[in-house]
């Protein structure tokens, strides 16, 4: 069988084409607002959910069988809080700078609702292989909306790209400004408004 | 038949359907019919139509502001010399004025155009005026120090995202102007929250003796307390009679609350502007103003103490209500709800302009605040209407 | 007499205005009825091709309802039927033979009338062809012939421009009309009869009979809008109407036991020859009572200029048209009208100067004046509206299906007067929205 027409591979897909858990759903908009700002925050923030919601996927999906109905919600609860703890620890053990920077947003992934979401949606219902995909697809188009806004954030805010310092110095000296909106909340309403202006033009052309 | 007429007759074939240049059929509309009236007939049952075209609407706002607009170059010529000690005549002083805000303005009429235009061939429908006065407002309520680049920032952002997004004039809620200049004024704070608005075109090293550039609201909110916010503005040089005419420094058409009076009354006798959207931000700021004076003591902020005049004359109160708060489109769709609406700007804007010394001036907050529960005023008034009326439902 | 001021109307003072003189027209060979002209109802035959008809003689009727007949308005041969479409009777030719006979009804005299009963005279009408010229509210559609009207509203003038005048038809015929009003009180126990509040001739001349005087421009003598300032309760929504010049037709039908085919229209608009009021019957072609249109271009328009049908050189007068308007297509193009004062141009607002300083009558023509724009909510609309509706916001709700909120606004109290796509600067067909969506309404409360 062809990759592309394998269950994984469209259960992979889905959350990054066509059910964007955040241009889409529109879920998970507090920690893009919060973590935005750079691109390097939110590349680890990427990192840090995706680990959490494949791995809570799959753990749940191994547990779908013998978790009695009515305490399932604190099950996951359980389940998600170790795993995110596990990432903060990791974090602040080996990128403390980075870690700062997210402050409590890492802590907050537990509240996310993409990973409830999905844990309640998919891996309560699905094996643990496709749970798997379905953790990596929605954690990376969760990522890619997130690294996209924060690209435009920190170049049209600061100028910069993970960090190095793109604008140079003579245009500053020309009387170029940054954006100061863009680092501002605001900002990424008008960003991810706008990312999803074009995805539903790209999307209505295809129809 | 009138020869530029003849031409245009010619020159329509490559836009008509099927041709090549089909796509751009809207640009060709849009110069045609701004030269002519149109060849369009009526398809519907009411077969005879009122003279009354959008055209004609919007460029009877462009009339309402030109007087503003000429006094914006002069004023800002006038502060330009004034600051630099150069002569004061009339001449000198509207070619500085001119030199300064001619640029600022073509480059928004030129920059809007442009996406208007591009949004316009993609969708396929006709441009609409209403960006004949939005180009034409926006700079005005520019300081006259902006650098041209943020001018066509800003007026980008106001087009897309203040009414094309929303699918073009007439479906936008927000007033694309105002838009634009809150997204300046939120991005670039440096250039459009700053104090001094004088532009000056020679050196720095001209500057007269004593000069500070203060607006007089920037005076006004920065009066700490025991001092008293009238004076320290006359001591800056600053009075009423200046302020209510116009010779102030401040955003390029706004700063004469006379001529705006003169544009409103314009809009009122037309019909084009909502008398009651102005005659609620008026009562208003009033009661506003007022409430302030009342409840002023040693204790408050000396901005409380501020007269009534010189509150309504100061900064952009006429121009804002005048203007910017009558824009039918994001305004109520409801007469009885537009008064509302304006005594809420009214309100609003003040309690801005006296209370939050991070704002200079609230009239743009205020009117976009309003912009967007014009939705709101309109359901409540709409709901009391219904009751009034014998149902007839089937 | 009670008097109705309405508000928010407009006189247009338009030229092509009709004399008062009266003018014969001659029968050519052939004439036509139109049963698609006729609106919500579904016409169903009952002639073929080849049937000979006397003035008189059914020629479709209403397939709900059997009652509801439509008359032949001249004596001869059924020669063609036109279907259209779906098998929809477009057009019945009927090939007129020299002499003219009628189709007996009962005669009917005053005295007569009172002792027959609500039903009675309801058949009669039937029979006669006439039950059609009743319009029911709110559909405006006719009435089914089993109903009983809460009360039937007559409008005696008529101020669209341009439709037959009361002081023309009305001449030397009140009796008949008041004999026509006491068939109308056999049907329903209120009558009201509206005339103009400035044409004290009539109110004079019908005495008593006038109940209400409508002060007002366009549409101020309206029948939807003269029912919205009359009514009292939501049961009165349902009540009919009927042209004052019908009045007389249902006293004519009473009175000589014949199907009254004359009835009076106007020629009018600046394209025709000589605009006048004209006698003219049912099925008689444009070209029979207008003759030819100067060389330019023309539109013809059957009834009046804010709501009547677009037609051609070759259209026929429908069974509820009472006027033929010729006016010029378009006009000449302009250089920079919107930056010049405008003296000339007729306006509803105040924007051109015209709305100060010039009484005199405008030129009509059929030029949109604008470009098809979005609605800027520029609030002209409703200061239009005759039945204080806000047509932006119905128009909205229509477009985007929400039907119960316009109709919660009071959706069909919109008397279809045309006067706020008049006015409107972005050249919106409200009228089209809110007509599609009453007939919508209509079939799916009628099934
Ligand atoms: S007149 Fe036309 S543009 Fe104005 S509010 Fe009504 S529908 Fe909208």
């Amino acid at each position: 069988m062809k990759l592309t027409k394998t269950k994984a591979y469209k259960t992979f897909m889905a959350p990054i084409k066509d059910a964007n858990p955040i241009s889409v759903a529109v879920l998970g908009i507090c920690s893009a607002l919060a973590v935005t700002t750079q691109v390097m925050p939110a590349i680890v923030m990427v990192l840090a959910m995706t680990f959490v919601l494949t791995f809570s996927n799959v753990s749940i999906s191994l547990l779908r069988k013998i978790i009695p109905k009515n305490i399932r919600i604190i099950v996951e609860l359980v389940v998600i809080a170790s795993l995110v703890i596990l990432a903060d620890q990791f974090l602040k053990a080996f990128l403390f700078d980075v870690s700062k920077q997210l402050s409590v947003f890492v802590g907050l992934i537990i509240t996310n609702c993409i990973i409830m979401g999905r844990a309640e949606a998919f891996a309560l219902a699905n094996g643990p292989w496709l749970s798997m995909w379905d953790g990596i697809g929605n954690g990376l188009g969760y990522g890619y909306i997130l690294i996209v806004v924060a690209i435009f954030r920190e170049f049209l805010g600061a100028g910069s790209l993970l960090g190095f310092k793109l604008i140079p110095q003579s245009f500053y000296d020309m009387g170029y400004q940054d954006m100061g909106i863009m680092l501002l909340a605001p900002g990424v309403f008008i960003v991810i408004g706008l990312l999803v202006w074009l995805e539903n033009i790209l999307k209505s052309k295809k129809a | 038949m009138n020869p530029l007429r003849a031409l245009f007759d010619k020159l329509e074939k490559p836009f008509h359907k099927g041709a090549p240049l089909e796509k751009y059929y809207p640009l060709f509309e849009a110069m045609e019919s701004f030269l002519f009236s149109t060849r369009l007939v009526t398809k519907s049952k009411v077969h005879v139509r009122d003279n009354l075209g959008t055209k004609r609407f919007m460029s009877m706002v462009l009339f309402a502001l030109t007087p503003c607009a000429l006094f914006g170059i002069y004023n800002t010529g006038y502060q330009s010399h004034l600051a630099s000690g150069l002569s004061l005549d009339l001449v000198s002083v509207v070619l500085t004025g001119a030199q300064i805000v001619l640029p600022i303005v073509i480059v928004s009429y030129a920059v809007g155009l442009f996406w208007e235009f591009l949004f316009c061939v993609i969708r396929g429908h006709e441009v609409n005026e209403g960006f004949l006065v939005t180009g034409l407002l926006y700079p005005l309520i520019l300081p006259p120090t902006i650098p041209l680049w943020q001018v066509a920032v800003g007026i980008t952002f106001g087009v897309i995202v203040g009414k094309e997004v929303f699918g073009g004039t007439g479906r936008n809620f927000l007033n694309p102007a105002l838009t634009a200049r809150a997204f300046l004024f939120f991005t670039y704070p440096a250039s459009i929250s700053g104090e001094v608005w004088t532009a000056i075109i020679t050196s720095k090293d001209k500057i007269v003796d004593g000069f500070s550039g203060a607006t007089a609201l920037a005076i006004a909110a920065a009066t700490e307390a025991p001092n008293n916010a009238q004076l320290a503005m006359e001591s800056a040089g600053y009075n009423l009679n200046d302020l209510f005419i116009g010779f102030v420094p401040g955003s390029i058409g706004e700063t004469s609350a006379a001529l705006a009076i003169v544009g409103g009354l314009f809009l009122i006798i037309t019909g084009v502007g909502s008398w009651r959207t102005m005659l609620g931000g008026f009562l208003g700021a009033v009661s506003m103003s007022l409430l302030f004076n009342y409840f002023a003591t040693s204790s408050t902020l000396p901005f409380f103490q501020l007269d009534l005049l010189w509150q309504l004359s100061m900064g952009g109160f006429a121009f804002g209500i005048v203007f910017m708060a009558t824009d039918p489109v994001s305004s109520p769709a409801l007469e009885s709800s537009r008064f509302i609406y304006g005594f809420l700007i009214g309100m609003l804007g003040m309690i801005i302009r006296v209370i939050n010394p991070a704002y200079p001036e609230g009239w743009m907050l205020a009117i976009l605040l309003m912009n967007v529960f014009a939705p709101l005023i309109d359901y409540v008034v709409l709901q009391k209407r219904k009751k009034k009326r014998i149902r007839n439902v089937i | 007499m009670k008097k109705i001021r309405v508000k928010n109307t407009y006189d247009l003072r338009l030229t092509g205005v009709p004399s008062r003189t009266i003018r014969e027209s001659s029968l050519g060979k052939t004439l036509s009825v139109l049963p698609t002209s006729i609106s919500l109802i579904k016409p169903k035959l009952s002639v073929k091709e080849g049937a000979s008809v006397k003035t008189g003689t059914p020629l479709f009727y209403d397939k709900r309802d059997e009652n509801i007949k439509f008359l032949s308005p001249g004596t001869g041969t059924v020669k063609e039927i036109v279907y259209g479409p779906r098998r929809c009777v477009d057009e019945v030719i009927i090939e007129l033979s020299g002499k003219e006979s009628f189709e007996p009804f009962k005669k009917i005299s005053t005295a007569g009338l009172k002792k027959l009963k609500q039903e009675d005279v309801a058949s009669a009408i039937q029979e006669g062809g006439l039950w059609g010229v009743f319009t029911e509210h709110p559909f405006r559609s006719i009435p089914r012939s089993t109903t009983v009207a809460p009360a039937i509203y007559v409008t005696v003038d008529n101020d669209e421009p341009f439709l037959p005048q009361s002081a023309v038809y009305l001449k030397d015929r009140e009796e008949d009309f008041k004999f026509g009003l006491a068939i109308l009180e056999a049907l329903s126990d209120k009558v009201y009869v509206g005339v103009s509040s400035q044409n004290e001739n009539i109110k004079t001349a019908l005495g008593a009979s006038v109940t209400h005087e409508l002060e007002g421009h366009y549409p101020a003598n309206n029948a939807s809008v003269f029912l919205y300032y009359n009514k009292e309760s939501e049961s009165e929504n349902k009540s009919w109407s009927i042209k004052g010049q019908d009045v007389l037709r249902l006293a004519e039908l009473f009175k000589e036991g014949k199907y009254p085919v004359q009835r009076l229209i106007v020629v009018a608009g600046d394209h025709a020859k000589k605009p006048s009021h004209v006698l003219a019957r049912e099925g008689m072609s444009v070209a029979d009572l207008a003759g030819k249109a100067p060389n330019e271009p023309t539109r013809y328009i059957a009834g009046g200029v804010l709501t009547g049908r677009q037609i051609t050189e070759k259209g026929i007068l429908g069974f509820n048209d009472y006027a033929i308007h010729l006016i010029r297509e378009g006009k000449e193009t302009d250089m920079l009208t919107f930056f010049k004062p405008g003296f000339d141009k007729p306006t509803f607002g105040r924007t051109y100067m015209s709305s100060l300083f010039n009484s005199s009558l405008f030129k009509m023509n059929t030029s949109l004046n604008g470009g098809y724009r979005a609605c800027v909510s520029c609030g002209e609309c409703p200061k239009a509206c005759p039945t204080e509706l806000l047509p932006q916001l119905l128009m909205k709700e229509l477009k985007a299906n929400d039907t119960e909120e316009a109709l919660d606004q009071g959706f069909l109290d919109c008397a279809g007067c045309g006067l706020c796509t008049y006015v409107c600067p972005s050249k919106i067909d409200l009228d089209t929205v809110f007509d599609d969506a009453r007939e919508k309404l209509y079939w799916e409360v009628e099934k």
